[in-house]
C-alpha cells in the first residue's frame, strides 16, 4: 500500500510546491536555532554559535536539494518548468511560431478532414451487426460485352430463397417514391417495401410496435406501415401514442404499425416509412429480373462459394415457373448468372479511386509541410546554436539538451496539432454540407476517436521528428567552434544548407504533382462543361409526377391524364413548350432500353442489340430543342391513333446505315408476332447518358402502341417546360395546373434542367475544387518555404556582399546573383516534379476527359505558374541583397 | 542480495531515524540528537542525509509529520512513526540482524582462513 501513499504524498508535492519550500526552510532555520541555543548554553557567544552550527549543518542548498529530490517529483517538476521556458521562449519569436503552428495546423487539418471522411466511407464497416456476412444477390448478364447488373425474378428469389445452403436468410426489398396526401399538401416522400426477413438480415427492429407478420404479406391483408424515426418527429410530433393512427399513402389508408430506431439507416436516400412486400410463390415467374435482394451467408461460406452454388440452382426457376418467352439455356447465351456481392461492396464501390486520390493529394501537402517546418527549425537552431553550445559549456547533458529541443517542438508539434483537429472539424462540416450525391454514407462520415488519436499520434511524433533534426546537427560541432567569434559561420554550414535546399527543392516538386493533378482535373471540367448535350439546356424547368394506382388504375386513365397536362401546361403563360418523357430526362436516365425482336434492317439471323428507350408525350422533341435530322417527329396522331411510328437518335441510324435518311422507312417488331414500328424521323444526337458517355443508340416511342393500346404504362413521368420566368412562378403555375386535374397529386423533384447537368459533374466538380484548394495550399507553402530559405541564405552572406559592394559590384549585379542561386532551387524543383507528376497522374486516368494524364499543355502551364511565383518569393529577399549598406554589412557578424 | 553502497548506508539510516522514532515523536534535530546519544557519539548524523531521509520515510507512508510546539515554544515539524512504519521497522531488524550474521560469517571464516 506503500506506492498508493507515495502517488498521493507525489500530487501533493506537485500542487502545494510553495507550502512544502516554506515549510523546509522553517525547519533547517529551526534546526540551526536549536543548535546554536546549544552552543550558546555550551559558553559560545552568540556569533561563535550560530557559526558553529550553521558550518554543522553543512550545505543547506545541497540539503535542500536532495529533499527535493526525495519527493520523487523531480522528473515532473523539470519538465513543467522546462515547458514554460519552451512557452517563453515560443512567445518571444511569434512569428517562428505562428508560421510553425500554422503551417502544421493546416497540414494536419487537411489531412485529419480526407482520413475522416476515407475511413468512415471505405474503411468502417457498415452499421449493422452482421456487416462482413451481409451480401447482395442478383445477376449480371453481357450486353456487347459489358457486364450489366440486374435484380432477381420472383421465381429465383424463391428458389435461391428455399433450395440454397449458402444464404442463411433472405429478404427482398425496394425503395420507391409514394404519394403521402391527406390534411395537409401532398407529399412525394421516398418509401421501401421490404419482407419481414429483411428486419431480422439487418438484425434490427422497431423501437416501438412489431415488424410484419405473415398476414401483413398475404392477399388481401389490411395495409399495414412502419415509419421512421425523424418522420415520427416531424410528422406526429413523437406522439407517444402513435400506434394504431393512420396515414393516407397512394390514396390508400394505412395502419402505422411501428416506429424505426432512431439510427437506422438503410440507404442511400433517407426512407420516410416501409411497407411490407407481399411476394406469392404461387404467381412467381421467371422473367423480369427486377426484385432487388439482399441475404446473410451462412456461417463459414463465401461470396464466391454462395454464387457458384446459385448458378448450379439458376434453372430451377424456368423448371417450377416456365414462362413461355424464353428457357434457361436460351437466358444463359446472353451470360446470365447470379451475382453475390459483400453489401459494403455494392454500398461503396466506385468511390474508392477519388477518396483514395484526395488522401494521395493530402499526404503530399503534409509532406510539404512538413518539410517547411524541418527548414525553419533548422535556421532557429543554428540562430541558437550559441545559447546553445554556452549550455552544453556550463554542463548541461545530453538528456537536458534533448529535453531542450524536444519540449519545444513536441509543444508546437500538440498546438499545429490542436489547430489542425479544429480545421478539420470545420473542414469536415464543409465536406459534409457539399458532398456530390455520388458519396455514399455521408452521414456516417464523422471524426471519431480512432481519427483523433490518429492525429496526436501524427502531431507527437512530428513533434519528436523536429526536435531530433537540430538535435543532430548540433550535436555534430562542437562547443568551442560555436562559441568562437563568427562561429555561425561554421565549416559544416554547407551541408546544412544543402539539406535546407534539398527540403526546398521538395517542397517545390511536390507542390507541382499537385498543381498537376489540380490543371487536369481542371481541363477536365472545363472539357466536360464544353460538351454539347444535345440538347438546349437553358431556360428548362423539370418536375415529376406518380401517379397512384388506386386513382388511376390502367393505362387509358393514365394516358388521358398525361396528355390533358401537357395541353394545359402548354397554355400556360410564358411557356413556349411543354411535354412529358416516361424514361427519365437526360442526366437522369432510368436506363429503359428493349431490343426489337426482328427487323426489316438487318440481316437475318442476326444479334439484334438492345436500344434505350425514350417513351414521350407530344412536343418533347421541340421543347427539349433537339434538332431535327430527317423525316418529322412524333405528332399527335401517332398519339391518339395509335401509328406505331417511332423516331430514332442519329447514332441509331449510323449504325445501321451509311446515311442517316437512309433510316427512314426501317421497320422492326419487339414480339415474334407483335405489332411492325416504323421509323418516321431521325434526330440530333443528345448525351442523355451523361456528358462523359458517348450518346446512346436511342429509339423515341410515342406513348401508344400500333395497335391503338397503350403499350408503355407510365406511372411517373418527368417533364420539361420551356419557360423564362423564376422557378417559384413557374412552380406555382404547374401546382395550380395539376392541381385543376387531381388535387391529390404532389409535384415533386422541381428543379431546373441547368441545376440537373450541374449535378451530374457533381462528382468532377467536387474533386477539383478540393485537389485545386490543395494545389493552392501545396503552392502556398512550397513560396513560403523558398523565401525562407532564400532570406537565410541572404543573411548568411550579408558579409560577402557588403565585400562586393565595397569592391565595386552594383546593386542589379548582386540582385541576378541572388535570383539565379533561387532559380537553381526552383528550376531543380519544377523537373523533379514534372518527372513526379508524370508518374503520377496515371492514377487520374479513370477520372479525366479529355484529356491525357501527361499533357504537355497543362504542365507546361503549372510549371510557368510554379516558377513565377517562386521567382517572386525569391526576389523579395534578393532585393534586400541588393539594398544591402557595405559599412553596416561589414560591422555585421 | 545486491545493494550499493549508498544504499546501504541510506537504508541504514532509515532504520535508525524509525527505530529512534518508537522512543516518542520528536522534530529534525532533536532526532539527530538522540541518534548521537543512543549510539553513544559514534553516529554524527549528517544534516545533509537525515532530511532527505526523513522526506522518503515520509513518502513511503512510514512516517508523517505535523506542525507542534517545541519545548522553547517555537513551532516546529514533529515526526511520528506509522503503524506501517512500525511493521517496516521490524522487517528491517530482521534484514539487518540476517545481514549482519552473514557479514559476521564470512568474517569469522576469514579469519580462519587466514
Amino acid at each position: 500500500m506503500s506506492w498508493i501513499h507515495g502517488l498521493s504524498e507525489r500530487l501533493r508535492a506537485l500542487v502545494r510546491r510553495d507550502q512544502l519550500e516554506r515549510q523546509l526552510e522553517e525547519e533547517i532555520r529551526f534546526h540551526i536555532e536549536m543548535e546554536t541555543e546549544r552552543n550558546v548554553g555550551a559558553g559560545m557567544t552568540v556569533e561563535e554559535a550560530r557559526r558553529k552550527a550553521e558550518r554543522a549543518f553543512g550545505r543547506v542548498e545541497a540539503t535542500k536539494e536532495s529533499v527535493r529530490f526525495e519527493r520523487g517529483v523531480s522528473l515532473i517538476e523539470n519538465l513543467m518548468r522546462e515547458t514554460r521556458f519552451a512557452l517563453r521562449r515560443l512567445r518571444r519569436r511569434p512569428t517562428f511560431t505562428a508560421v510553425v503552428v500554422l503551417t502544421l495546423g493546416l497540414g494536419i487539418g487537411a489531412t485529419t478532414s480526407i482520413f475522416s471522411v476515407v475511413k468512415s466511407v471505405l474503411l468502417d464497416p457498415l452499421p449493422f451487426p452482421n456487416a462482413e456476412r451481409l451480401v447482395v444477390v442478383g445477376h449480371q448478364y453481357l450486353q456487347e460485352g459489358e457486364p450489366r447488373q440486374v435484380w432477381l425474378t420472383t421465381g429465383s428469389y424463391f428458389i435461391y430463397r428455399d433450395e440454397s445452403r449458402s444464404l442463411s436468410a433472405m429478404g427482398a426489398f425496394y425503395g420507391a417514391s409514394m404519394n403521402l396526401s391527406g390534411d395537409e399538401r401532398p407529399e412525394r416522400i421516398r418509401g421501401s417495401y421490404m419482407t419481414a426477413s429483411m428486419f431480422s438480415i439487418l438484425r434490427t427492429s422497431p423501437v416501438m410496435g412489431r415488424i410484419f407478420s405473415e398476414e401483413d404479406e398475404g392477399p388481401g391483408a389490411e395495409p399495414v406501415v412502419i415509419i421512421g424515426h425523424a418522420f415520427w418527429q416531424s410528422r406526429f410530433g413523437g406522439d407517444a401514442n402513435v400506434l394504431g393512427k393512420m396515414l393516407r399513402v397512394d390514396n390508400v389508408e394505412h395502419e402505422v404499425i411501428g416506429v424505426m430506431p432512431e439510427d437506422f439507416r438503410f440507404s442511400r436516400w433517407s426512407t420516410v416509412l416501409w411497407r411490407p412486400l407481399s411476394l406469392d410463390r404461387a404467381s412467381a415467374r421467371s422473367i423480369n429480373y427486377s426484385l432487388p435482394a439482399m441475404a446473410l451467408l451462412a456461417p463459414g461460406v463465401t461470396a464466391e462459394e454462395a454464387a457458384a452454388e446459385l448458378d448450379a440452382l439458376f434453372p430451377r426457376q424456368y423448371e417450377l415457373f416456365p414462362n413461355e418467352f424464353t428457357t434457361a439455356e436460351e437466358t444463359r447465351k446472353s451470360g446470365m448468372r447470379p451475382t453475390v456481392r459483400p453489401l459494403k461492396e455494392v454500398a461503396v464501390g466506385g468511390v474508392g479511386d477519388v477518396l483514395w486520390v484526395l488522401l494521395a493529394a493530402v499526404g503530399v501537402i503534409l509532406a510539404i509541410a512538413c518539410a517547411n517546418v524541418a527548414n525553419l527549425f533548422l535556421v532557429q537552431a543554428e540562430e541558437q546554436g550559441r545559447e546553445l553550445a554556452m549550455r552544453r559549456a556550463l554542463g548541461a547533458s545530453g538528456g537536458q539538451l534533448a529535453r531542450y529541443f524536444l519540449v519545444q517542438s513536441l509543444l508546437l508539434g500538440l498546438l499545429g496539432g490542436l489547430l489542425g483537429v479544429a480545421l478539420a472539424y470545420a473542414g469536415v462540416g464543409v465536406l459534409i454540407a457539399n458532398a456530390p450525391p455520388q458519396l455514399p454514407r455521408v452521414s456516417e462520415i464523422a471524426i471519431d476517436g480512432g481519427v483523433l488519436a490518429a492525429t496526436a499520434f501524427v502531431s507527437i511524433l512530428a513533434g519528436l521528428i523536429f526536435g531530433a533534426f537540430p538535435l543532430l546537427r548540433v550535436r555534430g560541432s562542437s562547443a568551442a567552434d560555436a562559441l568562437a567569434e563568427g562561429g555561425r559561420r561554421a565549416t559544416s554550414s554547407r551541408g546544412r544548407s544543402r539539406v535546407r535546399n534539398s527540403l526546398a527543392v521538395a517542397q517545390l516538386g511536390l507542390a507541382l504533382v499537385l498543381m498537376a493533378g489540380s490543371g487536369l482535373m481542371l481541363r477536365t471540367f472545363w472539357n466536360l462543361r464544353g460538351v454539347d448535350p444535345g440538347f438546349v439546356a437553358e431556360d428548362l424547368f423539370t418536375f415529376q409526377i406518380a401517379l397512384p394506382n388506386a386513382d388511376y388504375p390502367d393505362a387509358d386513365a393514365m394516358g388521358d391524364f398525361h396528355m390533358e397536362l401537357v395541353e394545359r401546361l402548354s397554355a400556360l403563360p410564358g411557356v413556349t413548350g411543354a411535354a412529358g418523357v416516361w424514361t427519365g430526362l437526360p442526366f437522369e436516365d432510368r436506363g429503359a432500353a428493349n431490343s426489337p425482336e426482328s427487323t426489316d434492317y438487318t440481316p437475318p439471323g442476326a444479334e439484334l442489340l438492345s436500344h434505350p428507350m425514350k417513351v414521350v408525350t407530344p412536343g418533347y422533341l421541340r421543347t427539349m430543342g433537339i434538332p431535327l435530322v430527317a423525316g418529322r417527329t412524333l405528332e399527335r396522331r401517332d398519339f391518339e391513333q395509335g401509328t406505331g411510328a417511332v423516331v430514332v437518335s442519329a447514332s441509331f441510324a449510323r449504325r445501321y446505315w451509311p446515311e442517316e435518311r437512309e433510316a427512314l422507312g426501317g421497320r422492326f417488331t419487339l414480339t415474334p408476332e407483335g405489332e411492325w414500328y416504323m421509323i418516321v424521323g431521325v434526330v440530333g444526337d443528345t448525351r442523355d447518358a451523361g456528358l462523359r458517355q458517348p450518346p446512346p443508340e436511342m429509339i423515341y416511342w410515342a406513348m401508344r402502341g400500333a395497335g391503338g393500346e397503350w403499350y408503355f404504362w407510365p406511372r411517373t413521368m418527368d417533364y420539361a417546360l420551356r419557360a423564362r420566368g423564376s422557378t417559384e412562378g413557374l412552380a406555382a403555375g404547374v401546382r395550380r395546373v395539376v392541381g385543376e386535374l387531381d388535387p391529390n397529386l404532389p409535384v415533386y423533384a422541381v428543379q431546373t434542367m441547368d441545376e440537373i447537368v450541374t449535378a451530374s459533374m457533381a462528382s468532377t466538380s467536387f474533386t477539383m475544387v478540393l485537389l485545386a484548394i490543395g494545389a493552392a495550399m501545396a503552392l502556398l507553402i512550397g513560396t513560403v518555404g523558398i523565401y525562407g530559405v532564400m532570406s537565410y541564405v541572404v543573411s548568411q552572406r550579408t558579409r560577402e556582399i557588403g565585400v562586393r559592394m565595397a569592391l565595386g559590384a552594383a546593386a542589379p549585379n548582386i540582385l541576378k546573383m541572388i535570383l539565379r542561386q533561387g532559380l537553381v532551387v526552383i528550376v531543380t524543383g519544377a523537373i523533379l516534379g514534372v518527372a513526379a507528376a508524370v508518374a503520377v497522374t496515371r492514377l487520374l486516368r479513370a477520372l479525366l476527359f479529355g484529356v491525357e494524364p501527361v499533357d504537355p499543355l497543362t504542365y507546361a502551364g503549372v510549371a510557368l505558374l510554379l516558377a513565377v511565383v517562386a521567382l517572386t518569393a525569391t526576389y523579395l529577399p534578393a532585393r534586400r541583397a541588393a539594398r544591402v549598406d557595405p559599412i553596416e554589412a561589414l560591422r555585421y557578424e | 542480495m545486491s545493494i550499493s553502497k549508498s544504499e546501504l548506508l541510506r537504508d541504514t539510516l532509515d532504520m535508525l531515524v524509525l527505530k529512534t522514532l518508537t522512543l516518542g515523536s520528536q522534530h529534525g534535530w532533536g532526532l539527530s540528537q538522540r541518534i548521537q546519544q543512543l549510539s553513544g557519539d559514534v553516529f554524527d548524523v549528517n544534516q545533509g542525509s537525515l532530511y532527505p531521509a526523513l522526506q522518503r520515510l515520509k513518502r513511503k507512508g512510514w512516517v508523517t509529520s505535523k506542525w507542534g510546539t517545541s519545548e522553547n515554544n517555537r513551532s516546529a515539524v514533529y515526526y511520528k512513526l506509522t503503524r506501517a512504519g512500525v511493521k517496516q521497522l521490524a522487517r528491517e531488524e530482521v534484514q539487518w540482524q540476517e545481514s549482519s550474521a552473514a557479514v559476521e560469517r564470512v568474517l569469522r571464516l576469514a579469519l580462519a582462513g587466514s
